[in-house]
């Protein structure tokens, strides 16, 4: 009997030690810095680790913020790789804002046997476009997606799969689309703030634009007396839907550095007020 | 004495060319001082009310009775601007008429900010700021067509918990009659250098700009009274005010402002008057071309003591060059006429008040009812 105790035991042992080494997440994380259900690796213990994961996102250090999952096919040839993936050529996180017409971008590269065309995709809401030559360069790894997107939300994501039937995919990155009227979404912030335009300090106006708009950010001082005004192109810095960025230097119209205060941004398009922050000069 | 105005008037101008600056830190009395003054696109440096006793303090010389005032508006939609203040004559303005008021206007929920890892904005914490000033002055005719007054005024600024400052200034002003229907007015706003005063900071030393004001009042009927003023850092600034009845006033105002170094904007604004017996309250909104947001409602309250009664209205006109006697309006001259008949008789003890208080009324210009608080 107890014999057969020590040997129930010891398959135990053996099943989970088994279980263990061949669940390839655990495989893969074993090459370091992955966690979750996201990440990029090969078919092989420790190769493609090539950036730090968290939760469900893959972030390189060009900021890159998508993940590849992969399927373990174990031909010794590494999985495709899908990298800087971008809209308009700027990079976007989970639900933010694009233009209907979106170009969308990124890099599709394999080490050995090459993409497979006819077994890649691109998946918008779960409908499936290929890789053909017109999307797709070979030479230059770079596929290239037009977008044309309705009003509401959606999801991209590349599926590419090499010669060798490795398969990677990057993670379903869900965005949206506005047609209507031009809106900041959420709440305007500066960065930093207070800041000091004394020792030539600069802050950043951040904000998320539903779509492409004509946009001038009034400054004005706590008397309300407009000090500084910038105007940003629909398309542009300050303009373009997604999260913009537009940076003041703290010298107002009057060309001075402003004095120590609170000032009011307004952001403004067609005449309608979309956002405000408040920006604090401390020197 | 009338060439002694003239110097004091050629003695600030000169004190304008030499100091004008623009820029600096901002003095909040620009935001307007009381509801009447925004309804009048923020002209006040001629306007002869306790507000405007705040802005030139030559206009205290204009007080006869201890008043009491408050104002609360809002700024930029969530920035509270509230004033109070008080003017108390020395024997009758005589000797002179002291002003008190305290300014307050501050703006919570600054964020302080950073980027997180993806390069995106994000709140840390958040603070207020607050800006107050306390303001003394003192205005004093000096001969029948002018008046001189100065005030003392500390700032006092904080972003809680980041940083502070204080500091002093001085406003110089002249208010001067040509005529009977017409007053000039002059400020001169923060005269003193920043090595004397001014904004000191932990690191830094603020100058508060020297500021000219110039307005004039013109009454050109007893019911009607047009006001300008020119403001070197804050533009034009032009009004009208029409007494509709004893009670009533309805007022209009714009304003051209800098808005860099080429532009301008326009503003606009609107008001109402109302006052029974020693209390007024005013009304002004103030529409901004530019923000819609940005346009605000102002409220004055204010009391006059002793309180006045509608047989001897807080609406007669206001006061005047003390020799030179403006031709009276038929209420006047009915009041006037009853007083007699009534003096007679060996008056009681109020009634001999309120006859001498006729007798100074009618001394007074041909500014509007309203045009006294």
């Amino acid at each position: 009997m107890k014999r057969a105790a020590a040997i129930f035991c010891l398959l135990l042992v053996y099943g989970a030690a088994w279980g263990y080494l061949i669940n390839p997440q655990t495989l893969v994380s074993s090459c370091g810095s992955l966690d979750g259900i996201s990440f990029h690796s090969s078919s092989s213990l420790g190769e493609g680790c090539a950036g730090k994961a968290t939760g469900t996102s893959f972030i390189t250090e060009a900021g890159f913020s998508s993940g590849i999952q992969t399927s373990s096919v174990p031909t010794g040839d590494a999985a495709p790789i899908i990298s800087n993936l971008k809209f308009d050529g700027q990079v976007i996180l989970n639900d933010d804002y694009i233009k209907s017409n979106a170009v969308i971008t990124a890099s599709v590269t394999d080490d050995a046997s090459g993409i497979n065309l006819s077994l890649s995709s691109i998946e918008v809401d779960s409908t499936f476009t290929a890789f053909t030559a017109s999307n797709y360069n070979a030479t230059t790894g770079i596929l290239t997606y037009q977008g044309s997107f309705a009003d509401g939300n959606h999801t991209f994501r590349i599926h590419a799969r090499d010669n060798s039937g490795n398969y990677a995919a990057s993670v379903a990155l869900p965005f949206r689309v506005s047609l209507g009227e031009a809106q900041i979404p959420g709440t305007v912030l500066n960065v930093p703030n207070p800041f000091n335009p004394g020792i030539g300090q600069r802050t950043e106006i951040c904000y998320q634009l539903n779509k492409d708009a004509e946009v001038a950010i009034y400054i004005f001082n706590t008397i309300n007396q407009l000090i500084k005004k910038i105007n940003c192109t629909a398309g542009g810095t300050g303009g373009r839907a997604g999260y913009n960025k537009v940076l003041w230097d703290g010298i107002s119209d009057f060309a001075e550095v402003v004095a120590n205060d609170v000032y009011f941004a307004r952001i403004v398009s067609g005449g309608k007020q979309l956002g405000k922050c408040k920006i604090a000069v401390i020197k | 004495m009338q060439n002694c105005s003239y110097k004091i008037i050629i003695f600030l101008l000169w004190g304008v060319i030499a100091g004008i600056a623009y820029g600096g830190a901002l003095d909040p009395t620009r935001v307007g001082m009381g509801a009447r003054a925004i309804a009048l696109g923020r002209s006040q440096a001629a306007a002869r009310d306790l507000f405007s006793t705040f802005v030139n303090p030559a206009n205290a010389s204009a007080l006869e009775h201890y008043g009491f005032t408050s104002m609360y508006g809002t700024l930029a939609e969530d920035s509270p601007y509230t004033l109070i203040g008080a003017g108390f004559p020395i024997r009758e303005g005589t000797l002179g008429t002291v002003g008190v008021s305290f300014l307050s206007l501050g703006v919570s929920g600054i964020q302080v900010t950073t980027f997180d890892a993806t390069g995106r904005a994000q709140p840390l914490s958040s603070f207020d700021y607050n800006n107050r000033l306390l303001t003394v002055s003192y205005g004093k005719e000096i001969n029948p067509r002018a008046a001189l007054g100065a005030s003392l005024k500390y700032f006092s600024r904080a972003f809680e918990g980041q940083a502070s400052a204080s500091g002093f200034d001085l406003d110089a002003g002249i208010l001067y009659y040509p005529q009977k229907n017409l007053t000039l007015g002059l400020a001169l706003q923060n005269l003193l250098p920043v090595d004397w005063a001014n904004l000191a900071w932990a690191k830094t030393r603020e100058d508060i700009p020297l500021n000219l004001k110039m307005g004039l009042v013109f009454t050109p009927r007893e019911d009607w009274l047009l006001i300008g003023d020119y403001d070197s850092a804050g533009g034009i600034h032009a009004g009208a005010e029409w007494v509709v009845r004893k009670f009533l006033a309805l007022r209009g105002g714009m304003e051209n402002l800098p808005s860099g170094k080429s532009s301008t904007v326009t503003n606009y604004s609107l008001g109402v008057g109302l006052r029974y017996a020693g209390f007024n309250f005013d009304y002004a909104y103030y529409l901004d071309s530019l923000i819609s947001a940005n346009s605000s409602h102002f409220f004055s309250l204010s009391l006059e003591l002793p309180f006045k009664t509608m047989e001897t209205p807080a609406i007669l006109p206001a006061r005047a060059p003390s020799q030179e006697v403006a031709p009276l309006t038929q209420v006047q001259k009915k009041t006037v006429v009853i007083t007699k008949k009534k003096a007679k008789t060996p008056p009681p003890k109020k009634k001999v008040a309120a006859k001498k208080n006729i007798k100074k009324k009618t001394a007074l210009p041909e500014l509007t009812r309203y045009s006294r608080r």
